[in-house]
């Protein structure tokens, strides 16, 4: 298949980011391939409905289906190498192992690399989220908006931030019946409002979906509530109840406010992390900003990350949206151009500078936003010490908080302890909850506790698959 | 409107979206029918059958929750081979699914994938 050859730029994620990379890339006449786990390319949110579905009209679909498929039909045209259903596990210096679903296994070589990794949805941990019904909204979106299938008959939407809204909306447009919907902030008050007014200008498309969609809830009659929370799932084998609270400026719930909605589905939308798993097995060094998602890598104007010859663009960079992502992306990609030779200093500079300023222009935006939906500390709060945090490996609060050592506030001991993180979701579920609880016990804050150690594989692979490689390909270098 | 509670879960919004065409997978031993482009969740989401699988330690149910490949919760033992997303999986004619208890293998053994 080959995949021993050297390649200019491997860019890993076919969303916004990485096919605008891609595109400036490739303009440049950089040899460059594209990896992708998916059957399409588009990622999350250009997410494409399987090719044997057909579409009498794709404007139903929603101008972000319209343009995702511009810019994926502009990458296919390009001369790019398309890699999909494949699956990026482990970096080893600029040696990137891959596994095709089902088929093969096999390393990649670069000279860059550009991770477009995107980012999951948020994990909120409170007692009964491991019943079936309770999903992520960006699970439901996509459940609904690709496979034409609604999750549930009765949906309580909760979370925080402007998608939340746009989900809830979007829902009830597919048809779903959307019980609730619960922000766990509070009104934004006048200082918010004078915040994302000023940084309005450039922006006014954003700040008018916004408010469009509070006028279509209002229309539908669907409960909008300010400062609430979902405390629990309940129900026997699936949920079929919902508790929320009334909660505080901290998200904290306020005791006496509890009441039960009656619901078969619960989508959570708070919000999400950043998929940083390969930039760390790269190296890189990361960051803590909760606003972002999280840990984010460090890196420059022109998306270099702390690795040379590693460079980061979009969501798993720090979570802003994909209006943002596209412009991080078309500068990676000419930065990769300028790297490899094939763009001056100056060109790079002068293609650069019309993405700067659009950038500049939303990240006023975005972070406007994130100081109007603050990450309240109550979130890591919700779970009862019965409660499993880590899902695969079914461990629980009690469980972890037993196994927190006298003096340390290390989540790797807990982990080993425990296998808390080490199950099929590469602790990408567990990991801030449990960081969360080590930091609470030491008295520390979760910035200040190690992440878990990042170990290849990022996802599960088969290993006969990858011990079965075919002799013509090299085996994966030596890990130390 | 009155769709909202139909127990009928696929959406087919004024035909603009056609679904493939359609075909028969086994689910538990019993026929279900699906259409080509589905998703195994998304077939079984479209029948209202939400639990995927259930636990190794607890032998709780688990089912669809990130629905984007990350989380591994709705593994099932598809055609033979356990441990496959069924937000990942595509369906076939005469694919075979079945609920998945615990990593999938034979009674007794417990080995994680």
């Amino acid at each position: 298949m080959n995949a021993h050859h050297q390649r200019e730029l491997v860019i890993i994620g076919g969303g916004p980011a990485g096919l605008a990379a891609a595109i400036e890339a490739r303009r440049t006449g950089v040899q460059t391939t594209i990896v992708d786990e998916r059957a399409t390319l588009g990622g999350q949110i250009y997410k494409q409905l399987p090719r044997a579905f057909k579409i009498h009209e794709p404007r139903h679909l929603g101008k972000d289906y319209v343009a995702g498929r511009k810019l994926i039909e502009e990458v296919e045209a390009s001369g790019v190498e398309i890699r999909l259903n494949t699956v990026a596990w482990g970096i080893w210096d600029k040696s990137i192992a891959i596994y095709q679903e089902g088929t093969d296994a096999g390393v990649l070589h670069a000279t860059q690399i550009i991770l477009a990794t995107g980012a999951y949805d948020r994990p909120v941990v409170f007692p009964g989220w491991t019943l079936p019904g309770v999903m992520t909204a960006g699970g439901a979106q996509s459940l609904i908006k690709t496979q034409r299938v609604l999750p549930g008959r009765r949906i309580l939407m909760a979370g925080s931030g402007p998608l939340v809204l746009a989900f809830s909306a979007q829902l009830h447009q597919y048809g779903a019946n959307v019980a609730a919907v619960l922000e766990a902030a509070p009104l934004p008050g006048l200082p918010v409002i004078a915040k994302l007014l000023a940084a309005a200008p450039g922006n006014l498309n954003l700040l008018r979906d916004g408010l469009g969609y509070i006028a279509y809830l209002r229309a539908k009659r669907i409960p909008f509530l300010h400062s609430h929370v979902i405390v629990r799932a309940e129900g026997r084998e699936e949920v079929e109840r919902a508790v929320i609270a009334k909660v505080g400026r901290d998200w904290c719930p306020i005791p006496g406010t509890e009441r039960t909605i009656d619901v078969d589905t619960i989508c959570l939308g708070y919000g999400f992390f950043p998929s940083v798993e390969l930039g760390l097995l790269c190296g890189c060094q990361h960051t803590y900003d909760e606003g972002l998602g999280g840990h984010v890598p460090v890196r420059d104007e022109a998306m270099r990350s702390t690795v040379p010859g590693v460079l980061i663009a979009g969501d798993g960079s720090g979570v802003a949206g994909s209006a943002v992502a596209i412009e991080e992306g078309r500068i990676a990609g000419i930065t990769a151009a300028l790297e490899l030779g094939h763009l001056s200093e100056a060109e790079a500079s002068r293609r650069a500078g019309p993405a700067r300023t659009r950038l500049a222009t939303l990240e006023r935006f975005r972070a406007a936003l994130t100081s109007a939906y603050p990450v309240g500390p109550g979130i890591y709060e919700l779970c009862t010490p019965e409660t499993v945090v880590c899902r695969c490996e079914e461990v629980t609060a009690a469980e972890i908080t037993a196994n927190i050592l006298p003096g340390s506030a290390d989540p790797n001991s807990v982990k080993n302890l425990t296998r808390a993180g080490m199950g099929q979701c590469q602790g990408r579920n567990c990991s801030r909850q449990v960081a969360s609880l080590v930091a609470r016990t030491a008295g520390k804050s979760i910035p200040e506790v190690p992440m878990f150690t990042p170990r290849p594989p990022a996802k599960l692979v088969p290993i006969a698959l990858v011990a079965e490689e075919r002799p013509e390909e090299e085996p994966v270098a030596e890990v130390g | 409107m009155s769709d909202r509670d139909s127990t009928h879960r696929r959406l087919d919004p004024q035909g603009r979206i056609e679904r493939g065409r359609e075909l028969t997978i086994e689910v538990d031993g019993e026929p279900v029918i699906a259409y080509e482009g589905e998703t195994v969740a998304g077939a079984l989401m479209g029948i209202g059958k939400r639990i995927f699988r259930s636990t190794a330690r607890a032998m709780a149910p688990r089912g669809l929750y990130c629905g984007m490949g990350v989380c591994y919760e709705c593994l099932m033992v598809i055609d033979g081979r356990p441990n496959q997303r069924a937000c990942m999986t595509y369906v076939a004619p005469n694919l075979n699914v079945q609920t998945q208890r615990a990593w999938g293998h034979r009674r007794g053994s417990n080995g994680a994938p």
